[in-house]
């Protein structure tokens, strides 16, 4: 259930466009039809002068009665501020449902933008990490000896390495983007994945049944996929829900200390800064930030929950009330 | 069930000299598996624990081979030294008159059909994530003899041979019970249609009703499709039944090895003798007086005693016994013991 709400939520906000933006999904004005989410206008097109990006709420009020113009259901651009408000922040109320940011940017569109970012980042990382750590975690432990000697002072020597402080150092050198940081974080991540799942793989690659795909004749590759991975697959589904809200916290607390993607990208982190400096004048802020941050990592826990017990043979069948 | 025709072992031998009929399936020599102990944290001297300390022994085709002794005598590791699962140290394997240690991986698969295993414990033999049909074909995928609706149908008749009922080949190891798991294992080893099966306790692990039903259906498979079997288990009650020849093995060597009937009325090793008197006789009145006690324990693999491994523990043990070892010597009619005094 968590998997699917929590699913769900991520589908929508890779369409974040689509639901919300200060542009029409779609437009008719004398009949020619526009596409202002994909396609950019120019504002002489629609009379407006002394700008170089089209103002459609304008070009709406000024539509005809045979026009019409499709909207998203939030109205507010993800970098957009409200100039019409008297002061920013500004609480929660009709026009902006959970209020704004500092900046008069609509803080709903910025959670939601934000997110997305948030589990790019987190799923990138978990997918690359996860892959360098299973392939190296899964040579060593299968071959053993001098290669997993060799392998694990390696992986030690990589880990203790002070990867949040090197972060910082990096991303001072090189200007900090979205790649560079999911570079970095998945080049420090794999080893604890890798570690888990070498000790998996020595365990197994001494089991009966392993032993007898090895009398059968079967290749290295057809054991450690066929008859190793599948069953070394605990550490993994476990440790995946734990890495995501890593993933995710660790770029809010980038973002926090003004190290991570650069501004005006919207972030949570980003978001957690502001709440921190209008704690006493705009708790809306903090309120939602901390509460929707709150959500996501509980859900990853449910999700940690029902995916091992869906990955239990014994328990396929039985009705999990989780999943 | 033809498919499953009897092939002749010579059929894949290697080489162009024609083998005689007489020649053993498979003939180990010296065969040595020692690991390595580390002793210390930072010294550099290493201990090696002989597991397997030089065993030789033959398997005519057709043929069952007892392999008797202690729990941790290396009766296991010298049957899956002789598959190669575990890598013997030195010594020659020759199966089929070809040597096969030394062969590599791909080398080594044409021998691999050829031999089988069937495990001790049908719990952890079986891969848990798949079905008991992938696993009784997977020789077929890994050999790539057949696909599709013919591999099921290999399937489905090695099922039924082992007597279990085709329609539950869909199910995973776990709804399987003891006795049918340890089946499975069979109808995977059998599926290669090998010409030696290493039983390694195929049935210590079950129930006493259960463990006659897989010996039975071993020795019909046996008669059938013509195969050898070398058929390790630390009980010679069970070995009796179903072996023509017994090899008897203390602490990594052979120690005597006859023919089953001269080594059940005309025991020479003493070993042997305490481990006769152990199997259990359906006649309370007959037992006592004849029951050997040995005293103390199986002496550590890695310190053995000097000389016969058997010495400490031994009734008759006398000054030689404690510094030479004896060498397995053949007496008469085959039978061969390790022992100074008889």
């Amino acid at each position: 259930m968590a998997l699917w709400l929590l699913g769900t939520m991520f589908l929508l906000s890779l369409g974040a466009e689509l639901l919300a933006n200060n542009r029409p999904l779609a437009l008719s004005r004398e009949g020619v039809i526009y596409w202002p989410v994909v396609m950019d206008y120019s504002p002489a097109l629609f009379g407006q002068k002394g700008t170089f990006v089209v103002d459609w709420r304008r070009v709406t009020e000024e539509l005809s009665d045979n026009d019409w113009a499709l909207w998203p259901p939030v109205r507010w651009g993800v970098y957009e501020s409200d100039a019409e408000l008297e002061a920013f922040p500004s609480p929660p109320d009709a026009r902006h449902w959970l209020g704004t940011d500092d900046k008069g940017r609509d803080l709903f569109v910025r959670l939601l933008y934000g997110f997305r970012l948030s589990m790019v980042f987190a799923l990138a990382v978990w997918l690359f990490s996860f892959s360098i750590g299973l392939a190296l975690g899964a040579v060593q432990g299968y071959f053993g000896g001098r290669l997993d000697f060799y392998g694990q002072r390696l992986t030690e020597i990589w880990s203790s390495v002070p990867v949040f402080f090197l972060v910082l150092v990096l991303i001072a050198i090189f200007s900090p983007g979205l790649g560079l940081l999911i570079i970095l974080f998945s080049a420090f991540g794999w080893t604890t994945i890798a570690q888990y799942q070498r000790a998996e793989f020595l365990a197994l690659r001494r089991r009966d049944f392993v032993e007898a795909a090895r009398a059968l004749g079967a290749s290295p590759a057809r054991i450690i996929f066929r008859h190793i991975l599948p069953n070394a697959l605990t550490p993994l589904v476990t440790f995946t829900p734990f890495t995501i809200a890593g993933g995710i916290t660790g770029i809010a607390a980038l973002d926090y200390l003004g190290f991570g993607v650069p501004p005006p990208t919207p972030s949570w982190g980003e978001l957690l800064r502001q709440s921190l400096t209008h704690f006493t004048s705009a708790w809306w802020i903090a309120f939602y930030t901390v509460g929707l941050m709150f959500v996501v990592l509980l859900m990853l826990v449910f999700i940690n929950e029902g995916v091992r017990e869906a990955f239990d043979p014994r328990a396929r069948g039985v009705a999990s009330p989780l999943k | 069930m033809s498919q499953h025709a009897p092939q002749e072992p010579q059929s894949q031998a290697s080489g162009g000299t024609a083998e005689e009929s007489a020649r053993p399936l498979l003939e180990v020599t010296d065969l040595v598996k020692s690991f390595p102990l580390q002793k210390g944290l930072f010294s550099r001297r290493e201990t090696l624990v002989k597991a397997v300390d030089g065993i030789s022994l033959y398997i005519q085709p057709g043929e069952t081979l007892g392999l008797v002794g202690e729990s941790g005598c290396g009766k296991s590791t010298a049957g899956k030294s002789i598959l190669r699962l575990i890598e013997p140290t030195s010594g020659s394997i020759r199966f089929e008159g070809s040597e096969i240690t030394g062969l590599s991986r791909t080398e080594m698969r044409r021998y691999r059909q050829r031999m089988q295993i069937i495990f001790q414990d049908p719990y952890s033999s079986l891969n848990p994530r798949m079905t008991a049909e992938a696993i009784v074909g997977e020789p077929f995928v890994i050999n790539g003899t057949s696909r599709g609706r013919e591999r099921q149908q290999r399937v489905a008749s090695l099922f039924e041979r082992v007597g279990l009922r085709p329609d539950t080949m869909g199910k995973y190891p776990h709804e399987f019970s003891g006795g049918q798991r340890q089946r499975i294992g069979i109808a995977r080893a059998l599926a290669s249609m090998p010409g030696l099966i290493i039983c390694d306790e195929p049935v210590s692990a079950l129930d006493v009703s259960i463990q006659a039903q897989v010996i039975n259906l071993l020795m019909d498979l046996q008669a059938e499709y013509r195969m050898s079997y070398l058929f390790i288990a630390h009980d010679l009650a069970v070995v009796e039944h179903i072996s023509d020849r017994i090899a008897v093995m203390y602490l990594g060597r052979i120690v005597e090895l006859t023919d089953k009937r001269t080594l059940f009325t005309n025991p020479l090793h003493p070993y042997t003798e305490a481990l006769l008197s152990a199997v259990p006789i359906p006649d309370p009145a007959a037992g006592r007086e004849r029951r050997i006690i040995l005293r103390g324990d199986v002496p550590s693999p890695i310190d053995p005693p000097p000389g016969c491994h058997f010495s400490t523990r031994c009734p008759e043990a006398t000054g030689v016994c404690r510094v030479e070892t004896p060498v397995l010597t053949e007496r008469f009619g085959g039978h061969q013991v390790a022992c100074h005094l008889r």
